[in-house]
């Protein structure tokens, strides 16, 4: 590691040093710090925009459950395993821990630790795709149990379908696709945040898109807590 | 992790920023994640249609404070963002309130309105059903049809 700057953007850092070292804010910001807060104040406004397009998805989720009660308990209790969600939900948390810990390990100037966390949590970002896809996604589109108009479950297994099952899975397909959109997005932020991690992008004095593309990975986390227990614990 | 855990560091000249212990990391994924179990368990008690909803609710609200608050850093950061998070709930509240009192008031307008709206159904069975019974009409298309005898529940 080689001298910190003390004083002004860039002083006293040597020729050899991290780029985050070299690293000076852009010229419309008065200094690193406004920057810094700047773009998070940004990515708040964005997520809240988020929670917003997720809102419309659960207060279609109450209304119609209102609605629907049976419905919502026979559909989610036949066509969903609480199994899979609880993994995926642990799959979750433990990769948000990750990416706390990652904005931690930037602060510290900790580079392996920073990266080493990024792509474990993208590596869960992976595996809940895959165990949403495989165990879930494709299984039910075989099955028919897919949303509104195109439901073609055929019934059997001791369960009698209700004429308002399609709606839960209607609810059910939007929001968690939407959803898993986001994950996907979430791990491909992460793999550009590691990746850049590894150049020594990411420092004590520079840690933005860690910060940001962390907080957007919790949001996503966040989202998944309210969607499993409605989902998948119906009792 | 052990020693010399800096509770801060210098980002720029004058500003610090917090940084979150590992200790306090490590507890609040260990929360989360027996709250998960919880909230797995909660759902096996039958308490009601309604309290079981409630009590999902109130853990999964709980876990998102944490993560909010530690996770998010905003136990630390400046008050604007939470001051935005804050108007964002705030909003989403007015959006579910406008719509819950749509839903309990619909009968005062109209009391076809107040059930809930009959979903065009691939199950034949049930069709057939209420056409043996009389009450729907064969030619009417399902997607016209008020069927007043879905399963609705007023909870």
């Amino acid at each position: 590691m080689t001298t910190i700057p003390t004083t002004g953007p860039g002083a006293g850092v040597q020729a050899s040093a991290e780029p985050w070292e070299r690293y000076t804010h852009q010229p419309h910001w008065r200094n690193r710090e406004d920057e810094f807060e700047g773009a998070k104040l940004g990515m708040w406004l964005f997520l809240s925009t988020e929670l917003l397009l997720f809102s419309g998805f659960f207060c279609a989720y109450f209304v119609l459950r209102h609605f629907y009660p049976d419905a919502f308990r026979g559909a989610s209790t036949h066509f969903l395993d609480w199994r899979i969600g609880a993994i995926n939900t642990a799959i979750l948390l433990i990769s948000s821990w990750n990416v706390a810990v990652a904005v931690r390990a930037a602060q510290l100037g900790q580079k392996m630790i920073l990266a080493g966390n990024i792509f474990f949590a993208s590596l869960c970002g992976v595996a809940f795709l895959v165990l949403k896809l495989a165990l879930e996604y494709f299984p039910k589109i075989q099955k028919g149990e897919v949303p509104g108009a195109f439901f073609s479950y055929a019934g059997g297994h001791g369960y009698d379908p209700s004429p308002y099952d399609p709606i839960f899975l209607s609810v059910y397909w939007v929001s968690t696709a939407t959803h898993g959109f986001h994950v996907l997005v979430g791990v491909l932020l992460l793999w550009w945040v590691g990746w850049r991690a590894l150049k020594g992008h990411f420092g004590p004095k520079h840690y933005t898109a860690v910060e940001n593309v962390g907080l957007y990975w919790h949001l996503v986390d966040l989202i998944w807590i309210f969607l499993f227990p409605l989902l998948y614990l119906v009792p | 992790m052990s020693h010399a855990e800096p509770h801060a560091i210098e980002f720029e000249h004058g500003h610090t920023h917090h940084v979150t212990s590992m200790r306090l990391l490590n507890t609040i994924l260990v929360i989360l994640l027996i709250f998960t179990g919880l909230t797995v368990a909660v759902s096996r008690v039958h308490l009601g249609e309604s309290l079981n909803l409630w009590v999902a609710v109130a853990i999964a609200v709980f876990k998102a404070s944490l993560v909010c608050a530690v996770f998010m850093h905003l136990l630390h950061d400046k008050a604007i963002s939470s001051l935005v998070l804050f108007f964002c709930v705030l909003t989403i509240g007015f959006f579910f309130l406008f719509t819950l009192i749509d839903m309990d008031s619909r009968h005062m307008v109209d009391p076809v309105r107040a059930a809930p709206i009959a979903a065009p159904t691939i199950v034949e069975e049930a069709r057939a059903e209420a056409i043996a019974a009389g009450e729907l009409d064969p030619a009417a298309h399902t997607d016209e049809s008020h069927d007043e005898h879905g399963d609705a529940g007023e909870h």
